[in-house]
C-alpha cells in the first residue's frame, strides 16, 4: 500500500475513528484502526465489536493494500505533525510514514486480522437534516439511565412515524421526549433502542459538518450514514416503556421564566445542597418563583426568580441537576415550568415550542 | 449428543488452532440453537460474531463438524439476543423486582428453619429473642446478636430468621453472607468501580443475616463499610442478624464504635448443649433419617460427645452407615469401636507447642515474639498465659520445657499461670469459652 494524503484530511478522519477502539479487549487488533485504499479513496475503520465506524478521506493511491495501526498512537502522531502532506507506505506489518523532516515506522497488524464491519441494507430507512438530528440528541440523550442494569433505558429510543422521528430518553426520574422533523417520510413505522455510546459518537460526527444524515436497519442493527462517514451499531433488544402513559395531559399551576434567571438561581442555591442536591421551587400567584434550599453544614439560601404564573400557587422539591441539565439544553429565552402538586411529575416546555418536553418527578421527602 | 456437547466438542478443536484472544472473543456467548439431519445453525452474539464466523472461521467450523458428526453438512449463523428482556412495561417491574430477589433468598438452606431447631436450657435466650425478631423483624431486638461455640446452631437460628420471615412475606428481601463473603465482594466493588451497585445491594434489603463477623477483625476498610451499610439500615428499621464465635467487645481489633453497635440491640449466646438436649438431637436426628435406634446407645452417643452437635450428628451418621453396610443391628460393644474415631478423635495430631503459641496469638490478635519475649503488659501477659496452660493440657509438656520455650522462664512461673487461668475458668464462664474456641481452631485447621 502507498498513498498520499494532506494531514488535514488524515487528522479529521481519524479524528471521527480513533474513539470507538476496543479498550481492554485481549483482541490486540481491536485497539487499531484499519487503513485501507478503497476505490481511489482512504477508508479508515474503527471497532469496538459493538460500534463500528467507517470513513473515507480524499487522496491520491499510488498501490492499492490495507494496514492495522494502533489507534492513539497514529491519531496523536499525525496531529503532531506541522507539515502540509503525509506519505503512507506499509511494508509487512510495519506503516512507514514520511511527511518532509518527519520520518516514521509505526508497528502495526495485518489487516486480515480485524474484524469485518456488518454490512446494513442498502436503501436508507429515512433521512433527516444533520443539524435538526443534531439539536434533537443534545435536547434529549443526557436523559437516559447511565446504570446498565436495566438495558432498555440505558438507550435512545426513537420511533419513525411518517415525517417524524420522536426521539425519548427516561432514567425512570425524568423523561425529555423530543420530536424531529424527517426530510421525507419513512419507509414505515418503526421503533427501536439505540445505545446511549453509539448516540454520543454520532452525535460528535455531526458536529464535524452539515448535510443529510441516512439512517439504515437490518437484523438488529443501525447504521448512520453522514457525510463520508458510517456508524454502526447494535441496537438494544427489548420494549420501551410506555412512557407516554405518564406524561400528564393537565397542570395547575404555568409559570413563565427567563431561562438564564432560573439558571443563575438554581446554580447559586445548589451550593446549599450539597449532599441532597435537593432545592425547594415555590411558585407563587403573583409571579415570583422562590427557589431556595438549606442545609446544617453550609447554611441556607432563598433566590427569587420574576416571571408570569397562571393557575394556583404551587411548591415541590428537585434535584437541581436534573433541571439545570435540561435548562442548559435549551436555547430559548424563556421557559414553561408547568407543575400539578408536590408528588405529581412537573413538566418542562420551552416557550412557543410545542416539539419538546421535559418531564420531572419532584422528590419526596 | 446433545446440542451442547456437540458445539462444546467442536469448540475444543478450534481452541486447538486459536490464539486465546481470538477464541474467548468470537466464541464467548455462542451455542447450537438449532440442529436438523443436515446441517446446524449457531446462536452469535453480535453482528459482529456473526460476519466473523461467517467469513473466517467457517471453514473451520464446517472440518471440526464434519469430523465429529459426518451427515451434517450445512452451517448457518444467526443472531441471538444475550438475555431475555419482558417485553411489556407493565410486567417489567414484577419481572425485574423477581429476577432481583430470588438470588439474594436462595443463599437460604431450606434445611435450617425454626421447626428443625431442638431448643434446651443452652439456648433458649437464643431461640426465643430469634423467634421474636422474626415475628417483628426490625422492631423488637435490632440488631440480633448471637454467640457460640463452633457447631453449635448459631447459622441454623440466624437462617431460620429469614427463612421464617420470608414464608410471612414471599417477597421480603433477605440477604444471607458470610462475613467473608462481604469483605470480597466489597473488595471486588472496589477494584471494579461498582461500590454504587454493593451498596444498592446491600442497603436496600429487608433483612440482613451476617454470619461469622469476627472475621471482620483487623479489616479496617470493610469494618468502615459494614458500619454505614448497618448504620443505613438500622435507620430504616431493617432487621440485622449477627453472629459470632465470641461476644462483641471480645472480638479483636475491631472498631469501638461498630463493638457498641453489635451491643445495642440483643446479644444472646447459644452455649454447649446438655446432655437431654443433646439427646433430644439425636433422637430427632435419627427419626428424620427413618432409623430405628436403642435408646441405650443413643444415650451413650450423647454421653461422649459434649461440645459439638455437628460431631453429634456425624457420629450418628457413620453409625448407620455401618449398620447399613453389614446388615447389622449395633451393639454397645460395636458402637464403642465404631465411634472410636470420632468419639476420642486423634487430637494429638499435627498440634505441637508452636502451633498452639500460634493460634493463640492469632486469636488475641499479638505477635508471636509478643508472647514469647519478656514484656509484661496486660495484654500480651495473659495469652501468654493461656498458651501455657493449654500446652500443659494438651501435650502434657513438662513445666521447665515449657518455661524454657517462652524464652527461658522459671518453671514456677509457669506453675502460677497454670493455676491462675484454672482459677479465673471457674470464676468466668467467658474464659473457659475463650479456651475452647482456641482448642477448637486448632483442632479444626
Amino acid at each position: 500500500m502507498k498513498l498520499i494524503c494532506t494531514k488535514e484530511n488524515l487528522r479529521k478522519g481519524l479524528f471521527v475513528v480513533s474513539r470507538v477502539v476496543g479498550v481492554g479487549n485481549p483482541l490486540q487488533v481491536l485497539n487499531n484502526i484499519l487503513v485501507k485504499t478503497d476505490q481511489g479513496r482512504i477508508k479508515l475503520s474503527s471497532t469496538n465489536l459493538e460500534i463500528g465506524v467507517n470513513t473515507w478521506v480524499g487522496g491520491k493511491i499510488e498501490e492499492e493494500g490495507s494496514l492495522t495501526v494502533p489507534a492513539r498512537l497514529i491519531n496523536e502522531y499525525i496531529n503532531n505533525l506541522p507539515t502540509e502532506k503525509v506519505t503512507l507506505t506499509s511494508k509487512d506489518t510495519t506503516l512507514n510514514v514520511e511527511a518532509d523532516n518527519y520520518h516514521t515506522n509505526i508497528k502495526g497488524l495485518s489487516s486480515e486480522d480485524f474484524p469485518l464491519i456488518p454490512q446494513v441494507a442498502d436503501e436508507p430507512f429515512a433521512k433527516i437534516d444533520s443539524q435538526e438530528f443534531r439539536d434533537a440528541l443534545s435536547e434529549t440523550t443526557w436523559a437516559a439511565a447511565i446504570n446498565e442494569t436495566q438495558p432498555e433505558i440505558s438507550g435512545i429510543y426513537m420511533a419513525f412515524e411518517a415525517d417524524k422521528l420522536r426521539i425519548a430518553a427516561t432514567d425512570r426520574y425524568r423523561l425529555a421526549e423530543r420530536t424531529a422533523q424527517l426530510l421525507e417520510p419513512a419507509t414505515s413505522a418503526k421503533e427501536v433502542i439505540i445505545p446511549s455510546r453509539t448516540i454520543n459518537e454520532l452525535n460528535k460526527i455531526l458536529g464535524t459538518g452539515k448535510g443529510e444524515v441516512g439512517i439504515y436497519f437490518s437484523e438488529s442493527q443501525v447504521l448512520f450514514k453522514f457525510d463520508e462517514t458510517e456508524i454502526i451499531s447494535r441496537l438494544i433488544d427489548g420494549a420501551y416503556p410506555d412512557y407516554r402513559a405518564i406524561i400528564p395531559k393537565e397542570f395547575k399551576t404555568q409559570a413563565t421564566v427567563p431561562r438564564e434567571d432560573l439558571i443563575h438561581a438554581l446554580k447559586a442555591t445548589a451550593l446549599f445542597a450539597p449532599d441532597t442536591n435537593n432545592i425547594h421551587l415555590e411558585v407563587s400567584e403573583d409571579g415570583v418563583i422562590k427557589v431556595s434550599a438549606s442545609s446544617a453544614a453550609a447554611g441556607e439560601n432563598e433566590a427569587l426568580v420574576k416571571g408570569k404564573v397562571s393557575g394556583i400557587a404551587n411548591n415541590a422539591i428537585f434535584n437541581f441537576r436534573y433541571l439545570l441539565d435540561c435548562l442548559n439544553n435549551l436555547t430559548e429565552a424563556n421557559v414553561v415550568l408547568k407543575m400539578i402538586s408536590d408528588a405529581s411529575p412537573a413538566m418542562l416546555v420551552p416557550e412557543k415550542r410545542d416539539n419538546y418536553l421535559y418531564i420531572v418527578m419532584p422528590i419526596k421527602v | 449428543m446433545t446440542n451442547q456437547q456437540l458445539w462444546q466438542a467442536i469448540l475444543g478443536n478450534l481452541e486447538l488452532t486459536l490464539s486465546k484472544a481470538n477464541f474467548t472473543t468470537w466464541f464467548k456467548n455462542t451455542s447450537i440453537i438449532e440442529k436438523s439431519e443436515t446441517g446446524i445453525v449457531v446462536g452469535v452474539p453480535s453482528a459482529f460474531s456473526k460476519e466473523w464466523l461467517q467469513n473466517k472461521y467457517h471453514q473451520e467450523i464446517l472440518k471440526a463438524l464434519k469430523q465429529l458428526s459426518p451427515e451434517t453438512k450445512e452451517v448457518k449463523y444467526q443472531i441471538v439476543s444475550p438475555s431475555f428482556m419482558p417485553s411489556p412495561a407493565a410486567n417489567k417491574e414484577v419481572q425485574r423486582t423477581q429476577t432481583a430477589r430470588q438470588p439474594d433468598n436462595q443463599t437460604l438452606n431450606p434445611k435450617y428453619t425454626f421447626n428443625t431447631f431442638i431448643v434446651g436450657s443452652n439456648n433458649q435466650l437464643a431461640h426465643a429473642a430469634s423467634l421474636a425478631v422474626s415475628k417483628k423483624p426490625g422492631s423488637v431486638y435490632n440488631p440480633l446478636f448471637i454467640y457460640g461455640g463452633v457447631g453449635l446452631g448459631k447459622t441454623h437460628l440466624m437462617q431460620a430468621v429469614g427463612a421464617e420471615v420470608l414464608k410471612k412475606d414471599p417477597n421480603a428481601k433477605i440477604l444471607y453472607v458470610t462475613s467473608e463473603k462481604f469483605t470480597n465482594e466489597f473488595v471486588q466493588a472496589l477494584q471494579n468501580g461498582r461500590t454504587e451497585n454493593f451498596k444498592n445491594t446491600y442497603r436496600t434489603v429487608d433483612v440482613l443475616l451476617v454470619d461469622d463477623i469476627q472475621f471482620l477483625a483487623g479489616r479496617e476498610g470493610t469494618q468502615e463499610e459494614f458500619f454505614h451499610t448497618f448504620n443505613a439500615l438500622h435507620q430504616n428499621n431493617r432487621q440485622v442478624v449477627m453472629t459470632s464465635d465470641r461476644l462483641p467487645k471480645e472480638i479483636p481489633a475491631i472498631e469501638e464504635r461498630l463493638v457498641s453497635r453489635f451491643e445495642w440491640g440483643m446479644v444472646a449466646d447459644i452455649q454447649a448443649p446438655d446432655l437431654e438436649t443433646r439427646l433430644a438431637i439425636l433422637k430427632t436426628k435419627a427419626r428424620e433419617k427413618n432409623y430405628s435406634i436403642e435408646p441405650e446407645i443413643l444415650t451413650y452417643i450423647a454421653e461422649t460427645i459434649q461440645s459439638n452437635i455437628r460431631e453429634l450428628e456425624g457420629a450418628l451418621n457413620r453409625l448407620m452407615v455401618y449398620c447399613q453396610l453389614n446388615n447389622t443391628r449395633p451393639t454397645i460393644e460395636q458402637v464403642k469401636s465404631i465411634l472410636v474415631n470420632v468419639i476420642t478423635p486423634p487430637k494429638k495430631r499435627g498440634v505441637s507447642a508452636k502451633k498452639i503459641i500460634e493460634v493463640v496469638a492469632d486469636f488475641y490478635n499479638v505477635s508471636i515474639e509478643d508472647l514469647l519475649k519478656q514484656s509484661r503488659k496486660k495484654e500480651y501477659v495473659n495469652p501468654r498465659q493461656i498458651a501455657m496452660y493449654i500446652i500443659r493440657r494438651e501435650l502434657e509438656t513438662s513445666l521447665p520445657s515449657i518455661g524454657e520455650f517462652f524464652g527461658g522462664r522459671d518453671h514456677t512461673t509457669v506453675i502460677h499461670a497454670i493455676d491462675k487461668i484454672e482459677r479465673h475458668m471457674k470464676e468466668k464462664s467467658n474464659l473457659k469459652q475463650e479456651i475452647e474456641l482456641i482448642k477448637d481452631r486448632l483442632y479444626l485447621t
